[in-house]
């Protein structure tokens, strides 16, 4: 045979899931710039000296092309993007609450459905150039377009005007070209102040502001943002050192000008990528980088590689077993339960490793969770056989599909297999294929039989695991599940003002969601990463594990 | 001479049209949407993916898409990556990579290979000579995964002495390691095929004669035996260099260096048919052109060859 | 190609004088021990793929996730894997696609490469251009490519679907060989003979040339075998070996492979491939030394 294939492992390992839920909280971490009770008086005097207080982060993914937050919807992207940039509010990770960072104050009107945001007086980008409410309201209406196609173009369908600039185009057609080039419902109303109407009243929107593929661009990036693709100019607490060419680390420097609060103790800071993720470890071993992220091959056994230097983030997002909607076998309710009760959480979390057996649908990290919300999650053969029973049974075999660019998703799909054979008699396959084609057949509803999948928040708030998974025409609806009954119960905590109210009406979503079982829920993982002596990372339950804002020793 | 090669170069062209032709179609039959891919974690507009699509003319029928591919190629217009990436620069940035990790590890095995194999066919069936054909059947058995995974975490992890991963530290301390990898694996038949070789010609029937014509033991050494024992042996690092760049896939991905092999493996994944189809065409290019410069050698080795 | 074959086919290449008969090649074989020993292995190994149950009566699809990665323990030698199930009745098992990959693709390739050698070689001209010109497509294109892109886009990797990518793209090598020695065949006296009283060219080709020319091939052959086992290995640490329920030591071994912490899943599919492919090994080095004109003289 020719040439035996020399091929690495495969690069990027975030997670097993599918839609790499890991990936997803990253971003949702690295939205978070935060108060720590502001004592940062002494680190931004001196430091001039050589990098007294520097670090060098791995990350185990492709080099970056660009930096450009609006353009980023990935954990390594948007973890780079968040020492330039800085967001609307943040979380704060002592609290949970949500502060202001660029923002002076974000308003609803009574209904949810306009929000006036005012931006504190002051701030400037990296160039000088003073930061207004037109900066937003321009990269907002640039990223609208989607003929400027940048990844967070979907953030504004929410906001009312989103269908004139990106009128609905079938499958594989060519999209019409329209000459709106503005959304409607964002408006500038004086130099610090703009309004946001939304296609409908939604109570969360306050807190989805925290999302850093909002950050601003200024004017000359936005006239032309491929010549800035490698020279960003942003408005957070680093600027790039130097240049930054073609397969060079990312080398940040503190930027003086950033007055919003909180500023991370660094006065440098290395991105350092390496797609291989045992590579980046084995550079961490070796002493080489400050920060990595443990892989998943090494969750069992990095405790006792660096005794000293370990954290762990409480979770990261969620994890399930999807059915297919669209498959008449998986139809049945029942069937769902009988599946989910054959299964031993408790062994599958501890083969996964450093993860807790779910028992909802939403991360236990968030208000609103329950721990007994699901009633049919507990392992219990027995009584499984016997729904299967009265749901008349399966016929033909079980398809598992699982994702064969991670190393362990194959190993998760013959646990599920095995379990699923030997508890509930079935007849099992498997089937692995790229993540993207599994994605895609999902998406077109012509995968056959389960497979994983994964989400975590982008903003902290149990509607951000309903409304995506759970919503007919979700964002990640993965399952095609469609349940009237649901939608409107979670219309109604959109446009609860109440927080407490709102919680109670996502929650009984989240119990037609269980009843209904299209995803069953598997379990609750929790990263873990490496630091050199030098730093410790901040942990924190709210905000997760952030080496950008690391406390030098 | 010239029209020898003319001729060569002239019967590469349709090979590579067939060659790049077929790499396209293999990438283009690829399942799943390339975009998809690069989506990350959360779903592209429909908007944003039809701007992608016409950008990169990923409606157009497969034979017109080759063909832009093609002509940007020629022109010189690599464009970019669907990531983003400027293509030129990443060639120029990983071209280098991949030769200095080609040619330090191929001299590497190359030199370890000549000596051991010369001395085990001199002294055929000594101490030497049974090591390595024990020593060959080892590393022939032993996976080439093991051997990198494990020479990473001795020399670069425990000890030290290396680097682990990455080019920071400069050529050739960063590339030592990797480089002694590919060696290793392909010492085994470097040195194998030398110690063959030598031992068949020190046997031949001309040798024999010029023994018999009573001709210095050196002589007999430099103009008879190692001139014709080495024509194998120069095929061999023919095949050696034009099989290097797929070599260098492994070698690249698990000590991170930023060389052609990694850009291949990662345009795969990424259904990136035009980025392939330019990387083969530069390992065609190189398997053609080293063909032909040891089918050249030959002819200086081996004068029998010259006139063909 | 694996490097086991290029320097066996530089190896073999220029071997002309005269060939051996299978007779005397077989009686040659035997008196070497060690390859008595690996043919001994080599038929221990194909038990072990035909009838499992003679190593084991353990099921090796009973598995408790409970037990993942637990060392031995009494009844169970070999420990457990990581989703909990007997090993060493996983390991015995698993020799059947890992035999089956290698010999199917090894001899197949041997029937593909001789057949297609014996016509190039034996009809210069047009049926050795057209022959000699795919086999330099299929050179140039680099196989690692083919492979990961034909393995991704097909919807069921079956062992099948594995064996027919390293036929159709395997064989040139063989052929090169094949080649080369059916020119050093086609002029001997009988064949000239039998052309001049008229034996069609079908029947030459079967009766004489095949039969005295086949044996480097044959030796090339085994010695790439091993080598087929490990390649197996490989495509499963790639994502695109076979899949599950399928047991087998490839894709145990490329599991393993990411769970570094337990070294038995590691151990013992290694031990077995290793010894596999080594006995393949020497098999074949032992044939091309008995075919060695100088050793005969």
């Amino acid at each position: 045979m020719a040439a035996i294939p020399p091929t690495g492992p495969p690069a990027e390992e975030v997670g097993s899931t599918v839609r790499r839920a890991t990936g997803v909280l990253g971003v949702a971490l690295g939205l978070a710039l935060v108060l720590t009770s502001c004592g940062d008086g002494k680190g931004s005097g001196g430091g001039a000296g050589g990098g007294a207080k520097s670090e060098v982060i791995a990350i185990a993914a492709d080099p970056l092309d660009y930096i450009n937050p609006l353009n980023e919807n990935g954990s390594p992207g948007i973890q780079v993007a968040q020492a330039v940039f800085a967001p609307l509010v943040a979380t704060d990770p002592n609290t949970g609450k949500t502060v202001n960072v660029m923002a002076d104050s974000v308003t609803p009107d009574k209904t949810s459905q306009t929000w006036t945001i005012k931006l504190k007086p002051g701030n400037t980008f990296q160039n000088g150039q003073a930061l207004t409410a037109k900066d937003y309201v321009d990269s907002w209406n640039l990223t609208a377009q989607g003929s400027t196609a940048w990844k967070n173009n979907g953030f504004f369908s929410k906001v009312e005007g989103y269908d004139a600039m990106n009128p609905p185009t079938p499958d594989g057609a060519t999209p019409k070209p329209t000459s709106v080039k503005t959304l409607s419902g964002l408006k500038q109303l004086d130099d610090l102040t703009f309004s946001v109407k939304l296609k409908v009243p939604f109570s969360q929107f306050g807190l989805t502001l925290q999302y850093l593929g909002l950050a601003p661009l200024p004017e000359e990036v936005r006239k032309n943002p491929d010549a800035y693709k490698r020279k960003p100019i942003g408005n957070g607490a680093f600027k790039l050192d130097g240049a930054w060419n073609p397969g060079d680390d990312i080398k940040l420097v503190k930027w003086d000008g950033y007055k919003g609060p909180n500023a991370p103790e660094a006065d440098a800071i290395t991105f350092r990528f390496i797609p291989n993720a045992d590579t980046a470890y084995n550079e961490f071993l070796a002493g080489n980088v400050d920060f990595v992220d443990v892989p998943p091959t090494k969750i069992k056994t990095f405790k006792t590689d660096a005794p000293d230097g370990w954290v762990t983030a409480t979770s990261s997002g969620a994890n399930y077993l999807t059915m297919p909607a669209w498959d008449p076998r998986y139809k049945n309710p029942k069937l769902r339960h009988a599946f989910s009760m054959a299964i031993d959480r408790k062994a599958f979390a501890d083969l996964v490793g450093l993860a807790t057996p779910s028992n909802g649908l939403v991360s236990p990290d968030m208000d609103g969770y329950r721990p007994d919300a699901c009633k049919y999650c507990n392992f219990d053969p027995t009584a499984a056989k016997q729904l299967l029973a009265e749901a008349g049974g399966f016929s033909g075999a079980v398809n598992i599909n699982y994702n064969t660019t991670s190393a362990t998703g194959q190993i998760f799909a013959e646990a599920i297999g095995n379990m699923l054979r030997q508890n509930l008699g079935l007849t099992v396959k498997y089937t692995g294929k790229q993540g993207s084609e599994i994605t895609q057949l999902a998406d077109t509803r012509k995968l056959d039989g389960l497979r994983f999948s994964g989400w975590g928040h982008d903003y902290p708030s149990i509607e951000d695991y309903l409304t995506p998974m759970f919503k007919s025409n979700g964002d990640a609806n993965f399952s095609g599940y469609n349940s009237p009954e649901l939608d409107k119960v979670l219309a109604q905590g959109d446009a609860e003002p109440n927080p407490e109210k709102a919680i109670k009406l996502y929650q009984h979503a989240e119990d037609i969601a269980l009843e209904d079982m299209p995803l069953i829920p598997l379990y609750a993982k929790q990263n873990a990463y490496l630091h050199s002596a030098k730093i410790m990372p901040r942990v924190s339950k709210y905000t997760g594990v952030q080496a950008l804002y690391s406390t030098f020793k | 001479m010239t029209r020898f090669v003319l001729r060569r170069i002239l019967a590469a062209i349709p090979i590579g049209l067939i060659v790049t032709l077929g790499v396209f179609a293999l990438v283009f039959a690829m399942p799943g949407d390339p975009l998809r891919e690069l989506a990350g974690d959360k779903p592209i507009p429909a908007a944003v993916l039809a701007a992608k699509r016409a950008q990169f003319h990923l409606d157009d029928p497969f034979i017109v898409q080759y063909l832009l591919s093609m002509k940007d190629m020629f022109t010189g217009h690599f464009g970019t990556t669907f990531a983003g990436a400027d293509i030129a620069s990443q060639l120029r940035l990983r071209i280098p990579v991949t030769l200095k990790l080609a040619t330090l590890s191929l001299a590497l095995q190359w030199i370890a290979g000549l000596l051991f194999g010369l001395y085990a066919g001199f002294r055929r069936n000594g101490v030497v000579d049974r090591m390595l054909l024990l020593s060959t059947l080892v590393v022939l058995a032993v996976p080439g995964l093991v051997l990198y995974f494990a020479g990473q975490f001795l020399f670069g992890v425990q000890l030290k002495w290396l680097p682990v991963s990455g080019i920071t530290e400069g050529y050739p301390l960063a590339y030592l390691l990797p480089a002694t990898c590919i060696a290793i694996t392909g010492f085994a038949g470097m040195a194998r095929l030398t110690r063959t070789s030598i031992v068949d010609t020190a046997n031949a029937d001309f040798v024999k004669t010029a023994r018999a014509k009573g001709l210095g033991e050196q002589r007999i050494l430099w103009r008879h035996v190692l001139p014709n024992a080495l024509l194998p042996v120069v095929t061999l690092m023919g095949i050696d260099f034009a099989g290097i760049f797929a070599g260098a896939v492994l070698a690249e991905s698990i000590f991170n260096l930023p060389g052609l092999g990694q850009f291949l493996f990662q345009s795969i994944r990424f259904h990136e048919g035009g980025v392939v189809v330019l990387l083969s065409t530069l390992a065609f290019v190189m398997f053609i052109a080293i063909n032909l410069v040891v089918d050249i050698v030959y002819g200086f080795i081996d004068p029998r060859v010259r006139n063909v | 190609m694996s490097e086991a074959q290029q320097v066996f086919e530089s190896e073999t290449q220029d071997l002309e004088g005269r060939t051996l008969s299978n007779r005397e090649l077989l009686r040659a074989l035997l008196k070497k021990p060690q390859f008595v020993i690996c043919v001994l292995l080599v038929v221990a190994v194909f038990l072990m793929a035909a009838f499992p149950r003679l190593f084991t009566s353990v099921d090796p699809r009973f598995c408790e996730l409970g037990k993942s990665q637990r060392g031995r323990e009494p009844g169970h030698p070999f420990g457990f894997d990581i989703q909990g199930c007997d090993y060493f009745a996983n390991v015995i098992y698993g020799a059947r696609p890992s035999v089956l990959v290698s010999l199917v693709a090894g001899f197949g390739g041997f029937a593909v490469a001789g057949i297609l050698g014996l016509l190039a070689g034996y009809f210069p001209g047009a049926v050795d251009t057209i022959i000699s010109r795919v086999a330099d497509v299929l050179f140039a294109l680099p196989g690692l490519i083919a492979l990961i892109v034909i393995l991704n886009s097909v919807p069921n990797r079956s062992i099948w679907i594995i064996v027919g990518i390293i036929l159709v793209t395997g064989w040139p090598q063989g052929m090169r060989v094949m080649r080369s020695t059916v020119f050093s065949v086609r002029n001997r006296e009988y064949v000239l003979a039998a052309r001049s009283i008229g034996v069609p060219p079908l029947r030459i080709l079967r009766k004489h040339v095949f039969p005295n020319a086949m044996a480097p091939l044959l030796a090339m052959t085994t010695l790439g075998i091993g080598g087929l086992i490990g390649l197996e290995a490989v495509l499963t640490f790639l994502g695109v070996g076979l899949q599950p329920p399928s047991i087998s030591w490839g894709s145990q071994f490329g599991v393993a492979a990411s769970y570094r912490d337990s070294p038995h899943l590691f151990i013992w599919p290694a031990i077995f491939i290793s010894t596999t492919t080594i006995s393949f090994m020497i098999i074949g080095d032992s044939i091309r030394d008995a075919l060695d004109p100088k050793l005969i003289r």
